[in-house]
């Protein structure tokens, strides 16, 4: 295969243009990081598009050689671009749907997995009067329910407990450690006011901390020590930030930034219970937060907002957290495995639905895709015919009505699968998912992704096999006289 | 030499009714023969074209060309045959319009032995129909009168020792239908080609070596020129 250089090196760059757009630049909005994302995924396929098929060299008409079946399929391709686009957006369409549900679905699984193991807690001590369902594990730090007025979603502060709950908790047989949370405030770094461009500033207990220990390359107290910060995987760089991490007369020091988990812990700021302290002081001093566009703090010295517990080898969580809410009624237990469960209901109903539609597009493609190749064979019946009298074989016409089919499908469809796997790599997607479905998510692991990405295309490979099996049938059972004579009319 | 016996293509309509396309024609055409068969529209005579030319298969009989039962070979083997021995020419243009003029005229010798020099003997057949210059032309950039030349020199490229022509001057007017005939004789006589050619236009059997009429599907037992 040759190309021609211009459209090639244009393509590279587009691409180059697309995936820079993408991955370089974080994106500080919500509507931004769409367009961010679109803008990026349109200049990859314009890309891809100019190397498989603008760059393709022509047969040049001075070649000595005689054409070839691949050379007569790629100018069928280019020559009759709208039937060529409508097949291909059919099977992108199908490879699309099927790759992000395959994503999705095991991304969300993936991420509840992975980060109720590393999280080390075995139950949650909320507020008696939260509410449970995937949220809370999905936003894992009691952000709070949200609020929405006038259309605009924002976040409720939730009721602060008294600090000394921790030692309540500790102290209920089966507790092996408690470690306390106190959610400080929130705030919308690009000065938006709703979806997942939020971020929340965490009190912790730099001792005692397994929530933070088996996320950071180093322990709590250190990383925290003197103002110090750790920052979730979407939190922006603070020189970034309008107050360059000067958060209640407190200038920050970013220490370290966690992994992505896919859940809302992804947005937290988390800093020393010695640190949150000194934000407190700073306002009691009489200093108004609002100037700096920050919400006034409302908790008093020495209050948490949550309490995460580890239990004794042994122990059952559901015991415990029933021992938990009666030792202190201000407060209630979950077990993780129980938010875990209310995850898992959520995700098996949005499963179904996907599985449903998935199955609904799958037919609808295949439909599409044969039926647009018979169309298509039958609208070249002239010509076929042609080039049986001309000593084309029935084998040589199904051979190259076969050709362009999976030809066709196969860039589509690849054309799709960067698309996704570009689209699901985005933080920008790992937020909209979450704000949508109302679970956790992160990519799968390489090879898990590498191995849905293969699932998809073997899909594709049958789906545009049916096709081209169907086309050429149709093909190979014309007449040629006949189809010539009908071709013309 | 082409051989036609007791060759017939039936259709059997809904009902009972039989139409009988081509009905028994017992034919020979020798070879370097220009052999004109001509009949009013829907007397069966394209329909006895594709029989010879292994396009439609007959209901009864047999075609011989230069001793082959190009009905008794699979397909693959009668499409090579009909690559390398028979040139077709129609009555529409028929060239692939994703092709340039020049792969078009190029186009048979996918399906034949003996690739060499495919692009100097396509531009050289390009020359004798007077379209040297557009060579690098689109089908749809040419008039009707210059896609039937550029079929003509297509249907040559394989050198073939058979030229069947369906009614390839049909709307033409008076002065391209004689360029094109000129065209033709010229193939016939440069080879020597056997060429059958079908048309209704009387005017044209001066140009034949030998005239047979066909009407209802027969064919006559012989009017001779």
């Amino acid at each position: 295969m040759t190309f021609r250089v211009a459209p090639l090196v244009a393509g590279l760059a587009s691409i180059a243009l697309g995936l820079g757009v993408i991955a370089l630049f974080a994106p500080t909005d919500f509507f931004f990081g769409y367009a961010q994302v679109t803008a990026g995924g349109l200049s990859t396929a314009i890309g891809l598009y100019l190397i498989f098929i603008v760059s393709w060299r022509e047969l040049d008409d001075n070649d000595p050689r005689t054409p070839r079946l691949y050379s007569l399929v790629r100018r069928e391709v280019r020559g009759r671009a709208l039937r060529t686009v409508a097949s291909g957006t059919a099977i992108a369409v199908l490879v699309g749907v099927l790759l992000s549900t395959l994503l999705l679905t095991n991304g969300a699984a993936y991420s509840v997995s992975s980060t109720k193991d590393k999280l080390g807690a075995d139950l949650l001590v909320v507020p008696v009067e939260t509410t449970l369902s995937a949220q809370p594990f999905y936003t894992l730090s009691y952000a709070g329910n949200t609020v929405t007025n006038s259309g605009i979603t924002s976040y409720s502060i939730p009721r602060y407990l008294e600090g000394s709950i921790t030692q309540q908790i500790a102290s209920v047989p089966g507790v092996k450690e408690a470690t306390p949370q106190l959610l400080v405030t929130y705030f919308f770094p690009a000065g938006g006011c709703g979806g997942l461009n939020v971020v929340y500033i965490v009190g912790v207990a730099t001792t005692n901390n397994f929530l933070l220990k088996s996320y950071l390359p180093t322990n709590a107290s250190e990383s925290l020590s003197g103002n110090g910060a750790v920052s979730g995987a979407e939190v922006p760089g603070f020189y970034q930030l309008p107050t360059l991490g000067l958060f209640y007369g407190v200038q920050l020091d970013p220490r370290a930034t966690l992994p992505r988990t896919g859940t809302f812990m992804d947005h937290i700021i988390f800093v020393s219970m010695d640190t949150a302290n000194a934000m407190l002081r700073w306002q009691l001093a009489g200093n108004d937060p609002t100037k700096a566009q920050m919400q006034p703090l409302t908790f008093h010295e020495g209050q948490v907002s949550a309490v995460f517990v580890k239990l004794d080898d042994g122990a059952s969580s559901t015991a415990v957290a029933a021992a938990v809410g009666s030792r202190a009624p201000s407060v209630k237990a979950y077990t993780l495995d129980s938010i875990a469960k209310a995850t898992a209901l959520q995700f098996s109903g949005l499963l179904s639905i996907f599985s449903v539609s998935g199955t609904l597009v799958w037919v609808g493609s295949l439909t599409l895709v044969a039926t647009l190749a018979s169309l298509a064979t039958s609208e070249r019946k002239g010509e076929i015919g042609v080039m049986r009298t001309l000593g084309g074989s029935r084998s040589f016409i199904r051979k190259m009505v076969a050709t362009q089919t999976m030809l066709t499908t196969s860039i589509a469809g690849l054309v799709a699968i960067i698309a996704v796997w570009i689209a699901f790599n985005s933080p920008i997607v790992y937020d909209a998912i979450m704000l949508a479905f109302k679970i956790p998510y992160i990519p799968p692991s390489a090879s898990l992704t590498l191995s849905y990405v293969l699932v998809a295309a073997a899909i594709v490979l049958v789906t545009s096999g049916v096709g081209a099996l169907l086309a050429a049938r149709v093909s190979g059972q014309m007449d040629a006289y006949e189809a010539i004579r009908k071709g013309s009319r | 030499m082409i051989e036609l016996k007791g060759l017939s293509k039936h259709y059997q309509l809904s009902g009972d009714t039989l139409v009988k396309a081509v009905d028994n024609v017992n034919l020979a055409i020798k070879p370097g023969e220009f052999m004109m068969i001509v009949g009013r529209s829907g007397s069966g005579k394209t329909t006895l074209l594709s029989l010879i030319g292994g396009l439609t298969k007959p209901t009864s009989g047999t075609v011989n060309i230069d001793g082959v039962d190009i009905w008794g070979l699979n397909d693959a083997t009668q499409s090579r045959f009909r690559a390398e021995t028979i040139g077709f020419v129609f009555q529409i243009p028929s060239l692939l319009p994703t092709l340039s003029v020049l792969d078009n005229v190029k186009l048979p010798t996918m399906f034949s032995k003996g690739h060499d020099n495919v692009g100097e003997r396509a531009l050289s057949l390009l020359e004798m129909v007077g379209l040297p210059e557009k060579a690098h032309a689109y089908p749809s950039q040419l008039s009707v009168g210059q896609q039937k030349r550029v079929a003509l020199a297509r249907s040559l490229i394989n050198e073939p020792d058979v030229v069947l022509a369906d009614e390839p001057t049909s709307d033409l007017d008076k002065a391209t239908e004689n360029e094109i005939m000129t065209l033709i004789k010229k193939v016939h006589d440069d080879g020597p080609r056997t060429m059958v050619m079908v048309t209704h236009n009387l005017d044209l059997v001066s140009y034949a070596t030998e005239v047979r009429t066909m009407a209802n599907g027969v064919l006559d037992e012989g009017t001779r020129k």
